[in-house]
């Protein structure tokens, strides 16, 4: 699977709508009035990726997500249980998260799969993998893949979810997205490898097998613990520690925005992101940059 | 696909009952149930159908967590012990969800005292698909799809292609949607809940009635009897035409349709027997219908809608009517399209009146919902 491009679209919440309007505006001619901010949102990145590229009218579309819309599913639970009125049909409509995938491809005027998806911490490389599917299937032959999720601004939620410190992160909404294609012909990289391990000897076990040629670069999720990072650390003793969480800030699609920030660096270069859900399986995924 | 993905295993709860014989006898005999739904959480004064659970003695009450789980998993179990999977074989099988609602109604009734729950006590979509790992001891992948009314349709569209493909031997397919307020006031807000009875395709079709349920396959790379169906191919595909409404000519519908038919090698003249969405709006079903026009033409296979027996389960409707289907085919029959009588000339589509003798075949089944989202399966039980 070959990238082709990139679209990012990171920072602090807005609080103005318009904001993300007048954003997405410089990209597409489409006036979405009643679009919400996970729907925008998604648009920023989708339509960055896409800017400027040929897109194939078949171009399939995956948007991974850990929360999806929560602000319009808010807004309908409490006109229906505080307000006592019915919800408003376009509130209503958008609680489904893959409103947004929808506008993604009217936006572009793509008819090919339109996925929304999800799997707790793993949703990007899960979506991935997907795609893989189709590919090989021959179903898809290119392929918009992004992550997206609003901020969190619970910290409760978050100190449940993780285990971590609320404090310590930059909280941060994005959408952060890869035009794929099967073809490499004038590709800026690849995704070389997805690949899920039950366990942290397994994940080194592999680490142990690869050969690389470009310098190697590694990132971990917001799971991963200091003693797996060590242990990582030991088995890519060459590999230079890449870490967008931190410099970046957080949100739920974090790998996505690991990947995309990734492929901003100037020069050729691996990352090796690793990413832990809360069973206790890792993923990583091997990107090449060329 | 390369490899077959049969069923194996399956499980059913819906308004017709918990056990997949009694529901297909209870399809046999044309039955079915609707339950009058107040609308006084906005304090109106009239009810609108909706086909509920039966809840039996000692079930937790409805609308709370425990009913939640009980149902989700007494469900999964029987599609496993259906299966007679063994303890390994359930470690190694990845779960692939499909749900409109998700855990929403989880929280719903902490919204009657309190407000930003779901956002402050969410785990997320994929938090449901993980319960059921937990629960059943998997150590594979979750995928849960969100995509409306084809959520658990693309649930069985991958996890047959990713078998296909010898990613995995077996994967768990589950399709849940329980009620909740936010879905039937939602559907109620956009006029589209019809007075019973259900009646799609007909000339007096007035809209949808609403279902809650869960259905759960076991797919296996192995064919346990004779007469199993497995899943021979698919399709998905976006209509960009709007986010509520498909394109009325079918053109988007038409082209999953014969993607699907395409990658299940079968040609429009194989397949025996259409399940339509026939969801029963005047849009819905006017688009499926052309849709169907364009790719059999003046040969169209019998078609039947089964959503008049178990409502529209919304993003569980993939996997229930899958088994619905199935199972009632492997039973000698397809059932007729309840509650239809009056044929409507601008569809040009007249649905089963009668029950369909038969035992194997070729099945094409559609599903489409919100946001463009169109699928199309292809099952077969026949070598």
């Amino acid at each position: 699977m070959y990238i082709h491009n990139h679209g990012t679209f990171v920072g602090r919440p807005v609080a103005d709508m318009k904001y993300y309007k007048e954003d997405v505006s410089r990209y597409t001619r489409l006036h979405f009035r009643r679009a919400n901010r996970f729907v925008l949102l998604s648009l920023a990145g989708a339509c960055r990726c896409a800017h400027e590229q040929s897109i194939k009218k078949n171009t399939g579309v995956y948007l991974t997500t850990e929360n999806g819309n929560l602000g319009d599913t808010e807004t309908v639970l409490h006109q229906i249980y505080q307000m006592r009125q019915f919800p408003m049909p376009y509130n209503f409509i958008n609680t489904m998260s893959n409103t947004a995938s929808f506008y993604v491809a009217q936006s572009l005027e793509l008819l090919g799969r339109n996925m929304t998806f999800s799997s707790k911490l793993l949703s990007f490389e899960r979506g991935l993998e997907l795609l893989h599917c189709d590919m090989v299937a021959g179903s898809v032959n290119e392929a918009l893949i992004g992550g997206v999720d609003e901020a969190s601004f619970s910290k409760t939620q978050f100190e449940a979810k993780f285990d971590r410190r609320y404090e310590d992160y930059n909280m941060v909404e994005g959408s952060c997205w890869l035009l794929i294609k099967k073809d490499a012909e004038r590709a800026m990289g690849e995704i070389g490898v997805i690949a899920a391990f039950a366990d942290l000897g397994k994940l080194l076990g592999w680490i142990g097998r690869q050969a690389f040629e470009r310098p190697v670069f590694v990132a971990h999720g917001i799971l991963v613990d200091p003693e797996d990072k060590k242990a990582v650390g030991h088995a890519l003793p060459d590999a230079t520690l890449f870490d967008p969480i931190g410099d970046i800030g957080y949100f739920d699609s974090a790998p996505a925005s690991a990947v995309t920030h990734f492929l901003q660096r100037d020069g050729g270069a691996c990352l090796i992101h690793v990413n832990k859900d809360t069973r206790g399986q890792f993923m990583v995924m091997r990107v090449e940059k060329y | 696909m390369t490899e077959k993905a049969f069923i194996r295993g399956k499980a059913v709860h819906c308004a017709l009952g918990e056990e997949v014989g009694s529901v297909v006898a209870a399809m046999r005999a044309h039955q079915c149930q609707t339950t009058e739904v107040p609308l006084s959480l906005i304090n109106l004064d009239y009810a609108r159908p909706y086909y509920r659970l039966p809840v039996k003695d000692g079930d937790p009450p409805p609308n709370s967590e425990a009913f939640f789980y009980t149902v989700l998993f007494r469900t999964v179990e029987k599609a496993i012990a259906d299966a007679g999977l063994q303890p390994h074989e359930i470690e190694e099988m990845p779960i692939f969800f499909g749900s409109t609602s998700i855990d929403i109604p989880l929280y719903e009734e902490t919204y009657r005292t309190a407000s930003n729950v779901l956002s402050q006590t969410s785990s997320g979509y994929g938090n449901i698909a993980n319960e059921i790992a937990r629960h059943l001891g998997v150590k594979a992948g979750c995928y849960t799809f969100t995509t409306a009314c084809t959520s658990s349709a693309n649930g069985v569209l991958y996890a047959s292609a990713m078998m296909g493909q010898g990613a995995f031997d077996r994967a768990l397919v589950v399709g849940y949607d329980l009620f909740s307020n936010l879905g039937f006031y939602g559907f109620e807000a956009l006029k589209l809940i019809a007075p019973p009875p259900y009646r799609p395709f007909d000339k007096q079709r007035m809209g949808v009635i609403m279902g809650e349920g869960c259905g759960a396959i076991v797919l296996d790379r192995y064919r346990r009897d004779a007469n199993d169906f497995y899943c021979l191919g698919g399709a998905n595909a976006c209509d960009t035409h709007s986010v509520t409404t498909h394109d009325p000519e079918g053109h988007a519908i038409a082209a999953v349709m014969r993607e699907a038919l395409a990658s299940a090698g079968a040609r429009p003249e194989e397949i025996d027997v259409i399940k339509a969405h026939a969801t029963g709006s005047y849009h819905n079903d006017l688009t499926e219908c052309n849709g169907l026009k364009q790719v059999f033409g003046d040969h169209l296979p019998p078609v039947t809608g089964l959503k008049p027996f178990v409502g529209h389960t919304v993003g569980a409707c993939g996997a229930i009517e899958l088994v619905l289907l199935s199972e009632a085919a492997k039973a000698g029959f397809v059932p007729a399209t309840l509650g239809f009588e009056t044929p409507d000339e601008e569809l040009g589509v007249v649905p089963m009146t009668d029950d369909l003798a038969i035992e194997s075949g070729t099945f094409l089944l559609n599903y489409f919902g919100f946001g463009g989202n169109c699928v199309s399966l292809v099952v077969s039980n026949r070598d």
